[in-house]
């Protein structure tokens, strides 16, 4: 599978999805540094049922397009967006409970 | 650009959870060689690249932000191993560690050494040396080191007048040190003053990594202790004055209301249940939805019994899981747990 057909172009929408996960940074008590943030969102992750887990990183650690996502779990593209939006809020919500500013 | 910094934290996410979600990769092309890490690098500098630009731009406005905003510092957790290190140094060189933690600049030494020196209670010279030497900190600007001074002199100074010690109905008194050091409560120790000599009540281990609430029943005879993990939340009743515990009650109701319904809840491990008190989401003064502490779930319906809201739930690892919510009542005296389920 090559990287212009999987990746092309996915970063930049991946990091405009992932935005919607950054909590409102008012009123906020600390900054948070990258190994932190990734022990959180390892146990973030731990949380998740399996199927949630297992798309949410094939999003955003494959980069893999709604589609390939869709075609490999058997299921719609229109699923896999619901699914993601769903986990994008828990993370949201989960990083606005560990008091984190990004 | 924040987002980007959520997007390389995901890049170094555990390995088990990149390997459990491999794509059904056909090995026909160039990026075969690649291992999946590597390929996340490949276009995470292309990212870089990307974004470098406004990054920049960006940077100068946010640290300046980020330093106005910042009004005390941050501790997550405070470690076992930490803590038993600086037990050692004290057990070798005495209260000097603390004293001189106290002169030192390092924010946090300074409050772990103010919280540290009220284990010295009992030392009658060492008391009355802490007290001279904590009570500048009173007037400290950082709002958890004034606050941890306060309360280690309510206690250094025997006026026990701060409103989290608790008075029990035999004469004795209990509290924690590290109040609320972190977003999810105290150092995980209890302390009790009896008969003038300040002693361990009680302590935990993981995963009760936090004391969250400690709430006397009505005759100041039995506390509710409310501790947690990061996942997960657990209340014990304790008789500070016998000495005795109850089991642990998020727990419990949490394998007899499964049992009820049809589920068999395995132990994990690491004794994570993913269950606790409910909690609510609350709009602070900006509109902003924070959590609840869960405190107003736990309530004494009388001087032997418990109540408490609880969302439970069972095991996390398949997509099929047990979960319910009940108000659950555990009576001390009785040893008796009931529930009964709550809806939507």
């Amino acid at each position: 599978m090559n990287a212009a057909k999987r990746g092309g172009g996915t970063i930049e929408i991946a990091l405009s999805e992932l935005e919607e996960c950054v909590p409102s940074a008012i009123d906020t008590e600390q900054t948070v540094d990258e190994t932190i943030l990734t022990e959180m969102i390892n146990d973030f992750l731990g949380e998740l049922p399996k199927r949630q887990r297992v798309i949410f990183v094939r999003r955003y650690w494959y980069l893999s397009t709604m589609s390939e996502i869709a075609a490999d779990y058997a299921t719609t593209e229109s699923n896999v967006r619901s699914i993601l939006c769903r986990t994008r809020n828990k993370l949201k919500i989960y990083l606005q409970k560990e008091g984190i500013s990004l | 650009m924040k987002s980007k910094k959520l997007f390389n934290a995901i890049g170094n996410i555990s390995d088990k959870y990149i390997k459990e979600s491999e794509p059904y990769i056909e090995i026909t092309s160039n990026s075969k060689t690649l291992t999946p890490k590597r390929k996340f690098l490949h276009r995470l500098t292309v990212a870089a690249c990307i974004t470098l630009l406004l990054f920049a731009t960006t940077t100068f406005a946010a640290t300046a932000y980020i330093q106005s905003n910042i009004s005390s510092f941050y501790l997550r957790y405070l470690f076992p191993e930490e803590m038993a290190v600086s037990d050692s140094m004290a057990e070798q060189y005495g209260a000097k560690v603390y004293f001189d933690g106290l002169k030192s600049d390092d924010i946090y030494k300074q409050y772990f050494s103010i919280n540290k020196l009220v284990e010295y209670y009992n030392d009658e010279k060492v008391r009355l040396e802490a007290i001279r030497a904590i009570t500048p900190f009173l007037n400290n600007s950082d709002e958890k080191l004034s606050d941890a001074a306060s309360f280690a002199l309510s206690v250094l100074t025997q006026t026990f007048d701060d409103p989290r010690i608790i008075h029990l109905a035999d004469g004795s008194l209990i509290f924690t040190l590290f109040n609320d050091y972190s977003d999810y409560g105290s150092y995980n120790k209890l302390w009790q003053i009896k008969d003038g000599d300040l002693i361990v009540s009680l302590s935990f281990n993981t995963p009760h990594m936090y004391i969250r609430h400690i709430i006397p029943s009505p005759d100041a005879k039995l506390l509710a202790i409310m501790t947690s993990s990061n996942k997960s939340g657990y209340i014990v009743i304790y008789d500070a004055i016998n000495g005795y515990v109850s089991k642990e009650l998020i727990d419990s109701a949490r394998i007899l209301v499964a049992k009820d319904m049809g589920y068999a809840i395995q132990q994990r491990m690491d004794f994570e249940n993913y269950s606790g008190v409910m909690v609510d989401l609350i709009p602070d003064e900006n509109g902003t939805l924070r959590w609840g502490d869960g405190k107003g779930s736990i309530n004494w319906v009388d001087n032997n019994t418990l109540e408490f809201k609880a969302s439970l739930r069972g095991d996390v690892e398949e997509i099929e899981e047990f979960e319910a919510k009940a108000v659950v009542q555990y009576n001390f005296q009785q040893r008796h747990i009931e529930y009964s389920l709550m809806t939507d």
